[in-house]
């Protein structure tokens, strides 16, 4: 019998199934049939009424039973010799399993989202062992396909680790990283450099002995110098400290210049890493991150593993030592004042750890009230072209003003606890050298059994012996900082590159195609649980030119993005020339594909070098050449700087229509054999347009294009046009045939030209 | 793209039924409609004010509005059906949130039974509506609501204050 309890079991409400469970088999056995046996359990955290509570499906070899674990009471019962075939839906916030009879639909079980995963994995598992039952004579299986492409959407939504069951930020779990090897990995980064770690440290080690030897030189001074009037020796001391002192600051000075060479140089490594890795992420990556924590990530969280590998880790060894050797001195000079300076102790560190705690969640609020606070400034900047047109600059100071002073409020609550916190670090550490002043000053008073010397040798010591002690209590921070920054960075560098090559390709296509493109069956979903491709069938030749047209949401661009594979098929095959597209290597695939988007992006330079962002080793020529064919040289000419005119935040702002033709050059330039054109010739005007038009006639000669089209009189002269609904090819055929139908597109047509000039599209 | 269609339906002289398949049929207007699936417009701010009928291919058919005003029978079957597509339970209690700086971890009393979810992002899975209306959304998509954060005990209130 397999009993399927679900991941993560520390989870809280999931402790003690175990005996739940056998307190549910217990409970059924009495009303078993002879020779009926358990064949599987699977646990839901769900009644059938709705409300949350552990219940188990029991598979036996005659029925299948929905058992409430409290109350033992059975659920839902259904024998095998009517069931039909299984239902499992994922609705919002809950899913349900069917049973489906020749006379009915019946609820067998409920559960939440969490168990979606869970339920999916086990219902194939309990379809198959019912499919094999004698007594199961109606039972039809789901279609394998169908039941994989529900679980394999199920599982790519959940955020749960397959392994541990625990929430996974992203594709890594945070917890199956090792933790040993974190840190083995962050040091890993030293490791070109280790000489100069190395030596770095045993400078600070050196640093920290000078320290010790000059309370040791000052209480000389004072017996063995200052007390009986030795000039001579006051001399020598003298140059003495000078000495050490000097020795001191030279290699405080070598150490400060080899860390920031040590720390810049990892780094440097380490940002390197991190965005060479994101550029071969896919775009299921990128759409679940935001833009904004990308980037702090590669500059900030690797400056703070920089600062922990470099000076906090050293550090950490200095300070230990430096706490040790002290103590070790200071018990050698007298152990009864030695042991008065620990009488402080339970007060700072205690003090520390609670303090610590404390400030630890009002930095954590401090930051989430920023986070709230540069939201409003992240929408309300961008789009304050928006804001003014609807007269909304007061709501927006309003909730500005709002989170501003929320964040106010926790910076100040932050430095009560610092202003309360400070002072008595401070007061308990002076307690410490107020009671070895007392008790030493005693002492050498009374005794004489301690020289003046000595007592002030001591009290440099017990100096050096607070302060690391104070930062000791502080470096838990630290490492807390840089584990969670090398979580975050090792997630990135974990996360798999995009989907390469499949394994063992059946044959190597070529590295030059012609550019026929076949979609085969192909279905596809993001995420949610509306599927946007339903069954995409369509072959396209090579040099055909093919309109997409459909409404908003109908997967005209889905499908576009499907060839350059920026996304996978959920199911179903997308061919090129005949190959699978997952067999051919993704750059060379890419590199046969030019691609111009409703708003292209252009990035910072000239626009000489925007045109040849795809080829950047392109004549001066050629670039003119594509900039003619693209109808953009006219008006590049006309800019003060020509082809050298900077593009970008504070260069030249160009129109839509411009921007678009240099994107047209760009492709022309590619010289790609299959062009995508996403409603590259909306929102510009009609003088526009035409030149736009023009330059895309010339661009397409000789290749594959889909394009997906705005205005549906740009696909005049298109082979065919493929109109989609709902994610599904509707009609299809050239723009007479189409019209000719009288179909969904002619209808489209009727409303364009109805709403007048073509201005306004349908997508 | 079809015309605009307002079609509105009144409460008081629709009835819903289920057949065994678990299908909805409407009865309005004269005629019977179906299978048809409901539902609600505003499902977090506004559930009870409007539901929109679609057929079962999820074309438009008609609204509903002030829903709760239909005959008992109808409703039952109804807010049967919209609570499986969309389960919201409200929090009537917090005992505890949990903040390891990755995750927050709530454990409530739900007004369908007590529970213990994961929040993975402030900012994104806690959505205000008002000063005192909240949905929560759980790591694995689950949705919670406070209605009223005000009608918390104070524990309670103060426990979403701090952390959130």
């Amino acid at each position: 019998m397999a009993i399927r309890q679900s991941r993560d079991d520390q989870h809280p409400t999931r402790r003690g199934r175990a005996e739940l469970m056998e307190k549910v088999i217990s409970a059924l056995q009495p009303n078993m049939e002879i020779g009926e046996e358990i064949l599987d359990a699977l646990e839901v955290d769900m009644v059938n009424a709705g409300e949350y509570a552990p219940a188990w499906l029991v598979l036996t070899s005659n029925r299948l039973i929905n058992v409430d674990a409290h109350s033992l009471s059975t659920i839902e019962e259904l024998d095998l010799a009517v069931l039909c075939s299984f239902e499992v839906v994922h609705n919002i916030g809950n899913g349900i399993i069917y049973g489906l009879t020749q006379e009915e639909k019946i609820l067998l079980a409920r559960f939440s989202r969490r168990y979606s995963v869970d339920v999916e994995q086990a219902m194939d598992d309990i379809e198959a062992k019912v499919d094999s039952l004698p007594s199961a004579v109606l039972f039809e299986k789901v279609t394998d396909r169908a039941r994989s492409m529900q679980r394999r959407r199920v599982e790519r939504e959940s955020r749960r680790c397959p392994k541990c069951g625990r929430v996974m930020r992203r594709q890594v779990c945070e917890h199956c990283l090792e933790k040993r090897n974190l840190i083995r990995r962050i040091f890993s980064y030293m490791k070109p450099y280790w000489p100069w770690a190395a030596l770095s440290t045993f400078l600070l080690i050196t640093n920290g002995g000078l320290s010790m030897v000059q309370p040791f030189l000052t209480g000389k001074l004072v017996d063995e110098v200052l007390i009986i009037k030795d000039l001579h020796g006051l001399k020598l001391m003298v140059m003495l400290l000078g000495g050490a002192h000097l020795l001191n600051a030279l290699i405080t000075g070598t150490r400060s210049y080899l860390i920031a060479w040590l720390g810049q140089h990892v780094v440097r490594d380490m940002r390197s890493d991190l965005f060479g890795h994101l550029q071969y992420l896919g775009m299921e990556f990128y759409d679940s991150v935001r833009t904004g924590a990308l980037m702090s990530r590669v500059t900030n969280d690797t400056q703070t593993l920089q600062n922990f590998l470099v000076q906090s880790s050293q550090n950490l060894l200095y300070e230990i030592v430096m706490c040790i050797g002290v103590a070790i001195i200071m018990f050698r000079y007298d152990w009864r004042l030695a042991l008065m300076t620990l009488v402080p102790m339970p007060l700072i560190v205690i003090g520390t750890r609670l303090f610590s705690r404390k400030i630890r969640a009002t930095y954590r609020r401090v930051w989430v009230r920023r986070a709230l606070m540069n939201s409003v400034l992240a929408d309300a900047i961008p789009g304050i072209q928006v804001v003014k047109s609807f007269v909304q600059e007061k709501g927006e100071i309003d909730k500005f003003d709002n989170r501003s002073n929320q964040l106010l409020d926790r910076h100040l609550e932050a430095a009560g606890f610092r202003s309360v916190f400070m002072p008595f670090l401070n007061f308990s550490t002076a307690l410490g050298t107020l009671i070895v002043w007392g008790f030493g000053g005693y002492l050498v008073i009374t005794r004489g059994t301690l020289t003046v010397g000595d007592l002030v040798a001591f009290l440099y010591y017990l100096n050096q012996f607070y302060s690391p002690l104070r930062s000791l209590s502080a470096f838990s921070d630290t490492v807390q900082q840089s584990a969670t920054a090398a979580e975050r960075m090792f997630e990135i560098l974990d996360t798999p590159a995009e989907n390469q090559k499949i394994e063992m390709p059946a044959s190597t296509p070529p590295t030059e195609v012609e550019g026929a493109i076949e979609f085969k069956k192909v279905h596809f979903s993001y995420d949610a649980s509306e599927p946007v491709l339903r069954g995409i069938n369509v072959k396209i030749k090579p040099g055909e030119m093919i309109g997409l047209v459909g409404a908003s949401g109908t997967g005209k661009t889905t499908m576009a993005n499907l060839i350059p594979r920026l996304y996978d098929a959920t199911s179903g095959q997308v061919l090129i020339d005949g190959f699978d597209i997952r067999d051919y290597d993704l750059q060379q695939l890419r590199s046969q594909i030019g691609v111009v988007l409703q708003d292209p992006l252009l990035f910072h330079g000239t626009i000489a070098q925007n045109i040849a962002y795809g080829v950047p080793n392109a004549s001066r020529e050629s670039i003119i050449y594509a900039a003619q064919a693209a109808n953009a040289h006219d008006f590049i000419m006309g800019f003060a700087d020509k082809y050298d005119t900077h593009t970008g935040e504070r260069g030249l702002r160009l129109s839509g229509g411009q921007k678009q033709r240099i994107a047209i050059a760009r492709a022309i330039l590619k010289n790609p054999r299959i062009l995508i054109l996403d409603e590259a010739t909306s929102s510009v005007d009609t003088e526009t347009e035409k030149l736009i038009q023009e330059a895309i006639d010339r661009l397409i000669q000789d290749r594959t294009t889909v394009a997906i089209a705005h205005r549906l009189s740009t696909l005049k002269n298109a082979d065919r046009i493929l109109v989609l609904e709902a994610g599904r090819i509707v009609e299809e055929g050239n723009h007479e045939e189409l019209m000719a139908l009288d179909g969904v597109f002619a209808r489209l047509v009727k409303i364009q030209s109805e709403l007048g000039s073509n201005i306004v599209g349908v997508a | 793209m079809t015309a605009l269609e307002a079609r509105e339906f009144i409460p008081q002289e629709i009835k819903f039924w289920k057949d065994s398949w678990e299908r909805l049929y409407m009865e309005a207007e004269g005629k019977v409609w179906g299978p048809v699936k409901v539902q609600r417009a505003f499902p977090l701010t506004a559930s009870d004010a409007m539901l929109i009928v679609q057929d079962d291919e999820g074309r438009y058919l008609g609204m509903i509005q002030e829903y709760k005003t239909m005959d008992e029978a109808s409703l039952v079957v109804l807010e049967e059906e919209l609570e499986r597509e969309y389960f919201l339970p409200k929090i009537t209690k917090i005992h505890e949130i949990e903040d390891d700086l990755r995750l927050l971890t709530w454990h409530v009393e739900t007004d369908r039974g007590p529970r213990v979810f994961e929040v993975q992002n402030r900012r994104a899975d806690i959505q205000w509506f008002t000063d005192t209306h909240v949905v929560i959304q759980d790591a694995d998509g689950n949705k919670y609501e406070i209605s009223d954060l005000s009608k918390l005990d104070p524990a309670s209130r103060q426990k979403v204050e701090m952390e959130v």
